[in-house]
């Protein structure tokens, strides 16, 4: 678990003067889930691009499956399943031509298992690419994803704006891998109440710069909404513990707290009668990104 | 589904795991030698990690609550722990700190505390009247 699948030390991409990701350290575990947060425009894909040697840094070095992008760029791909938000697909191939044509590339490519997943995926082999639905696509670049028995599977955006069905055929798929085959999964999406459950870590991306990472569960315990029914202000808050947001609404007001621990609070609780509420990673998310912005 | 799984709660899901099925064992709701969801199943349905849920089921047989037979699936136990009563009091004396600390900010009396801790442990206990060290063998 402690073996490092992908190492990204202090890289930097610039595109037209505009930094879409500002040396940036990341690092993940072999056998993780981790979940890649982040607006628009955060430097995920980016991010990802990079590992595949889709794009090139300007500075830094990459290290994917102890190998370097630049120089193993197809080493790394054919051991890492990419599924992007639109796959580009050949319209006229019809889906068993398309997985006929993608398996030479992969040497590990397991036919059995190819057709396994496309009944798993509700996929019918006779369908054309140009008349599958958003959904069917998203199931299908899955598969191709998945095929050949990855050791890294990365999700960029692979779920969003198909339907439900769709993506909890997908989750659901992901979620086989992850026990059949202990796969390491990055997965980048907006959609943050799908990987709340499954992610072992999140790493909160903003402006090309990691805001915010850590386990799941030192999130869950280190962020929490502080809400006070009195004028109380928060100036003398126990340390280890930062603000992240606050806002007054009528006759309460409320903190976004980052590094609480019940020990600490117990006093400043019960003095001051403060309410303490677990909060979901969306709010997590948005408070960051808000602490970011403000 | 047999658990209720809170995934924004400050709970790691791999406790409210461990401590749901205690509960529902504990409380009759599962009975001895009831099938409990593979890991597959319970991951699935649930939206979480599967490794979370093995983790979980592992510790769970390690305690003696579940039993887990090749090929069949995980089944309720309920044998011993094979823990020793000091070690068993020095856990539950932990488990009750908490709440009790809470209801010492609440400003609750401790006479009201007895009375819900009273009504919790008949909820659970029932009619069992079995001595320590008798149940489940």
């Amino acid at each position: 678990m402690n073996e490092s699948i992908v190492k990204i030390t202090n890289v930097a991409k610039q595109f037209g003067g505009i930094r879409a990701v500002d040396h940036l350290n990341l690092t993940v575990s072999r056998g993780s889930v981790v979940a890649l947060l982040g607006p628009n425009g955060a430097g995920k894909t980016t991010t990802i691009r990079m590992m595949l040697d889709l794009l090139r840094p300007d500075s830094g070095t990459i290290e994917v499956i102890g190998m370097n992008p630049r120089t193993h760029a197809k080493a790394i791909r054919q051991r890492c399943g990419y599924v992007p938000e639109r796959p580009r697909m050949i319209p006229w191939m019809t889906i068993r031509k398309i997985m006929d044509f993608t398996a030479p590339f992969y040497p590990t490519w397991d036919p059995a298992y190819s057709s396994a997943l496309l009944s798993r995926l509700k996929l019918n082999e006779n369908q054309k690419i140009r008349n599958l639905s958003r959904g069917e696509e998203a199931r299908l670049a899955l598969l191709l994803g998945l095929a050949f028995k990855p050791e890294l599977l990365i999700l960029d955006d692979a779920t969003s704006g198909i339907d439900p069905a769709a993506r909890r055929d997908i989750l659901e798929n992901v979620i086989q891998v992850i026990h059949e085959a202990g796969t390491t999964i990055i997965f980048a999406t907006h959609l943050l109440h799908e990987i709340e459950g499954l992610a072992d870590e999140a790493v909160f991306l903003i402006d090309g710069t990691i805001k915010y990472a850590g386990r799941m569960d030192d999130i869950k315990q280190s962020f929490k909404r502080v809400i006070a029914w009195s004028d109380v202000s928060l100036t003398d808050i126990p340390p280890g513990a930062t603000v992240v947001t606050g806002k007054k609404t009528g006759p309460h007001t409320e903190w976004m707290i980052k590094g609480f621990r019940n020990e600490a609070w117990q006093k400043l609780m019960s003095e001051h009668h403060l309410e303490i509420q677990d909060v979901s990673l969306e709010e997590i998310y948005l408070a960051c990104h808000d602490e970011s912005a403000g | 589904m047999f658990l209720k799984i809170d995934p924004r709660s400050s709970i790691p899901i791999y406790s409210q795991i461990i401590d749901q099925v205690k509960l529902q064992a504990a409380s009759g709701r599962l009975r001895l030698g009831d099938r409990i969801p593979t890991v597959r199943e319970l991951a699935t349905e649930l939206r979480i990690n599967p490794n979370t849920v093995a983790k979980a089921y592992r510790d769970l047989e390690r305690e003696g609550i579940l039993e887990g037979k090749p090929g069949q699936g995980s089944f309720i136990a309920c044998k011993d722990s094979g823990l020793n009563a000091e070690t068993k009091m020095r856990m539950i004396s932990r488990a009750m700190e908490s709440p009790l600390v809470q209801a010492y900010h609440l400003q609750l009396a401790q006479d009201s505390v007895r009375t819900v801790f009273d009504a919790k442990l008949h909820e659970i206990y029932q009619d069992d009247t079995t001595q320590e060290g008798d149940r489940h063998e």
